[in-house]
């Protein structure tokens, strides 16, 4: 099972937000609304909520996807800010697994698993054999150079998997990363996301409309209408 | 894996319109090198019938084409007693034309002219020209054309004349004219004690400008050039080479227009795909690099693709029966590095915009797009 979070609250938590607000269309699309949310390296956490109501965007800021109107983004205490800022929180801190798996398509696996590092202007040979362990462990390293668009659905979302961990991301970042599988496929994503992040020590935050999904996490967060209702 | 990587999948993908970039750019390189090979091969033509083993040109100050120059003979034989000349040799330029072809360049030239001794007499006697009244030389082409050999008569313009000789020389106009001894040419052409050009050659080529002051204070109405001068001087050669340059930049617009149009829709569909690689933490410039690195490819590929047709276009020219001689393509390095670094600056221009786009993609915004 999932250790609990630690409690270590003395150092800065790895990612914080207070009083974010987000809203589209020039302000008539209002999708947050003043959320505070400070999340310890280590935690599971589980972003629940109805459709619209503002998780993905939640995510998107925390990741640097996206920016907020108010409110900053702090990593390690320091507020990102800057565009140039986004980029590096990306590239040296965050891991995103997305609904759908956003790979490239005519790229192998491989090479799909080795954009992170491209952007890192890591040299291949460094992460070799950090991808070839990683589709171990996700069970696809068999299929290593074939072209993604070859690849199942699960076997695509697992490649996604790989793919958010190549750098060692401190924050990995999932939005639904289970949306668009069955249910088999589905609880076998997210027990190899689980144990991944578990075995990297890395920081988890999930956003889900699966209770069962939120359940296995260490700490759900839940989001109606742009504010945070529950955080426990 | 690498960012070139990227950039050949995603113009593997698309064939067919990295094709048309690259043709478009390869069409553009060719038009600017043929063009310029020939008209450098042409100016570097009419150079050689100027400059025959002489250093300067003397011709009527203020005239827009040699053929309009008139020295006099007077004046001629000012310019054999100057102290800097050894010597002095008269040319008369005239243009015909005759049953079947417009134009037909007549050299008017004395019996002693070296062009005679340097080109090989395929028919006739070198010592006899000038002695026999109506007698001519043809250029080996001209001769062709002309259906004339040694011994026959040739109608040229109004007048017939009998071939004394036919002669190769490396110079395609000299191969397409006709030599006429000057007296028959300046009756020709009622062009009597005249002369189009005076080509000179200095005892020691050191004294140029003295000898450029010379004839200036003399013989104002003439002016004395060197032949690297009057290169560079010369209206109608500046004419060719500023219409050169611009059919071939006109090409190469047009050229990057094609890979402006290439690199458009390389961005405008794969807008998400770019937003994928942000969220893998790229970086807009490097997002940016990926475009100008693909334009580039096209562009470079195109200017070598170019080259190479050029080089065949120039070449079949060469041998096409009705340019034969006056394409004389000259190869130059210069042109070619030239034609490939505007091809850069194209494919790097025809990006640019595309790039800016592609920079500023919102990641978060085009991910939520399908
Ligand atoms: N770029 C955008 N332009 C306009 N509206 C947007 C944009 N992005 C998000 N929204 C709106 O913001 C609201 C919240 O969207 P968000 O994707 O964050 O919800 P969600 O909680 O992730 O929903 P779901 O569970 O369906 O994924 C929605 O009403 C959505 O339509
Ligand atoms: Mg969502």
């Amino acid at each position: 099972m999932i250790t609990p979070p630690p409690n270590n609250h003395a150092s800065p938590p790895i990612v914080s937000v207070r009083g974010l607000w987000k809203s589209y269309d020039s302000g008539r699309i209002r999708v947050l609304q003043g959320v505070d949310l400070h999340v310890h390296a280590g935690e599971t956490v589980a972003l629940c909520g109805a459709s619209g109501s503002g998780k993905s965007t939640l995510l998107n800021i925390l990741g640097g996807l996206d920016s907020p109107d108010e409110g900053d983004v702090h990593l390690d205490g320091h507020p990102i800010r800057t565009p140039e800022q986004r980029t590096a929180l990306l590239r040296d801190t965050v891991g995103f697994v997305f609904q759908l798996h956003n790979l490239i398509p005519d790229l192998t696996l491989r090479e799909n698993c080795l954009v992170p590092a491209l952007a890192a202007g890591r040299h291949p040979r460094e992460v070799k054999t950090r991808v070839e362990e990683l589709l171990e462990a996700t069970g696809i390293a068999h299929r290593i150079d074939r072209p993604v668009q070859e690849l199942s659905g699960g076997e695509r979302q697992r490649a996604a998997l790989c793919r958010a961990l190549v750098n060692r991301p401190r924050l990995v970042l999932a939005d639904e990363p289970t949306g668009s599988l069955d249910e088999e496929n589905g609880s076998r994503v997210f027990k190899m996301l689980i144990d991944l992040v578990a075995r990297e020590s890395a920081t988890l935050i999930l956003a889900t409309h699966d209770r069962s999904l939120a359940e296995a996490c260490g700490r759900l967060v839940l989001v109606r209408d742009g504010r945070i209702v529950h955080d426990d | 894996m690498n960012h070139l990587r990227l950039v050949v999948i995603n113009l593997r993908r698309h064939r067919v319109r990295t094709a048309i970039g690259v043709a478009g750019i390869a069409l553009g390189v060719a038009a600017m090198f043929s063009v310029i090979a020939v008209v450098r091969g042409a100016i570097g033509m009419f150079q050689g019938i100027l400059a025959h083993d002489t250093e300067m040109l003397v011709f009527e100050r203020n005239v827009s084409d040699l053929f309009f120059s008139a020295v006099d003979d007077e004046d001629l034989e000012k310019l054999r007693a100057m102290p800097e000349v050894d010597s002095a040799l008269p040319l008369l330029f005239g243009l015909v034309s005759t049953q079947g072809h417009p134009v037909v360049t007549c050299f008017g030239v004395s019996p002693e002219d070296p062009r005679l001794d340097t080109a090989t007499w395929l028919a006739g006697d070198r010592a006899a020209f000038g002695r026999r009244e109506g007698e001519i030389v043809l250029g080996a082409r001209a001769s062709e054309f002309l259906e004339a050999g040694l011994g026959e008569k040739v109608t040229i313009g109004a007048r017939d004349y009998i071939v004394g000789g036919v002669v190769q020389t490396r110079n395609g106009f000299e191969d397409g004219g006709v030599f006429l001894p000057l007296a028959t040419a300046r009756e020709y052409f009622r062009r009597e004690g005249v002369s189009s050009i005076i080509t000179i050659k200095l005892r020691d080529s050191a004294q140029a400008a003295a000898f450029r002051e010379r004839v200036a204070a003399e013989i104002p109405y003439l002016i004395a050039l060197e032949n690297a001068e009057f290169n560079r001087g010369y209206s109608q050669f500046k004419i060719l080479r500023a219409t050169s340059w611009a059919v071939g930049l006109a090409a190469f617009l047009l050229g990057g227009l094609g890979v402006a149009n290439t690199m458009v829709l390389s961005v405008f569909v794969r807008i998400r795909e770019l937003a994928i690689l942000k969220s893998c933490g790229f970086s807009p410039r490097q997002v940016a690099s990926l475009i100008l690195g693909e334009s580039l490819v096209v562009s470079l590929a195109g200017a070598v693709l170019g080259l190479g047709l050029g080089y065949a276009a120039v070449v079949i020219m060469k041998h096409l029966p009705f340019l034969q001689g006056y394409v004389m393509p000259q190869l130059e390095w210069t042109v070619a590095a030239a034609a490939v670094l505007v091809a850069g600056l194209t494919g790097a221009a025809g990006a640019a915009w595309p790039a800016r786009f592609a920079m500023r993609i919102e990641t978060a915004r085009a991910l939520r797009y399908e």
